[in-house]
């Protein structure tokens, strides 16, 4: 995948672009994720962020203090987490895009929230709660 | 799978949908196709299960909504969060509810399904079963004595 990427919700309602090439792939392991999205969330951020399809019927949940999530009103798709009112530069689902190939997970966040059930097998850095929060940059960590 | 305690009761992330299941799970699996990963964040559908996939008891019903993702099967999520709650095969009446609404950790993870579909973006970590569509439709049918 490289460029513009293109991307759509289940039923096709919601549609968008994202631009400039993937910048990271976050897999969070989170509470509200893990919620949200049954399991962690496969989150694509790209460089020059999301451009939403005209007339995508998006409602955007506030989650917590500082972010809001994004879904499809039609079909329900998990699509976006953002930090509250950010424009542009938006986690995207992998599951949404129709091309994910080639993409390699660059960090486990919220490694210390990652339980046995459902975990995963790849090999990544690892951010912790605190790191994601104070928007430090991915380093190694202990699981 | 042997009953376990503490997995009973379950909510979306804005607690307007509730459920609980009528007894312990009974199995759970990871669905790596393609429209559960639309739905889901885009990794597998974790899912649990009661006893013979029987509807859970359901508080908030009111802010469901309903998505027919194909002719014989509904996916339901919260209308003001949008947490996928659950899949709905409507023939057979089994539904498939996400992990993620209940507090899942300490089950075991029994099997995947759709294996064919899953991407090479992520691979779990749990040593289950591994079935094709097509073998789950197998088992499924066999379950229901067709």
């Amino acid at each position: 995948m490289s460029g513009a990427a293109e991307g759509a919700c289940l039923c096709g309602a919601v549609t968008f672009s994202g631009e400039g090439g993937p910048s990271a792939f976050w897999v969070c392991h989170c509470g509200q994720c893990r919620q949200w999205t049954s399991g962690p969330f496969h989150a694509v951020h790209f460089h020059g962020g999301i451009t939403l399809g005209a007339g995508s019927p998006l409602t955007w949940f506030r989650s917590s203090d500082i972010a809001e999530r994004g879904f499809c009103a039609v079909c329900g798709s998990t699509l976006f987490y953002r930090r509250t009112g950010e424009a542009r530069d938006w986690a995207t689902s992998a599951g949404s895009l129709h091309d994910s190939s080639g993409l390699t997970v660059t960090a486990n966040v919220w490694i210390e929230d990652m339980p046995e059930w459902g975990k995963h097998a790849h090999a990544a850095p690892g951010m912790t709660a605190e790191d994601f929060l104070e928007d430090r940059p991915v380093r190694e960590v202990e699981p | 799978m042997t009953a376990t305690a503490g997995v009973t009761e379950g909510a979306c992330l804005c607690g307007a949908v509730r459920l609980t299941l009528p007894a312990a799970v009974a199995t759970s699996d990871a669905c790596h196709c393609s429209m559960c990963r639309k739905l889901c964040g885009g990794g597998p559908m974790l899912a649990l299960h009661a006893p013979g996939g029987r509807k859970p008891a359901i508080t908030g019903e009111e802010n469901l909504r309903v998505y027919k993702s194909s002719d014989w099967a509904e996916r339901a999520f919260c209308g003001i969060c949008g947490t996928p709650i659950w899949y709905h095969f409507v023939e057979g009446g089994f539904y498939s509810l996400s992990a993620g609404l209940f507090d899942p950790d300490g089950l075991t993870l029994e099997k995947q399904i759709f294996v064919e579909e899953k991407p090479d973006l992520y691979t779990l970590a749990n040593k289950t079963r591994m079935l094709t569509g097509e073998e789950v439709v197998a088992e499924f049918e066999a379950s229901q004595g067709n």
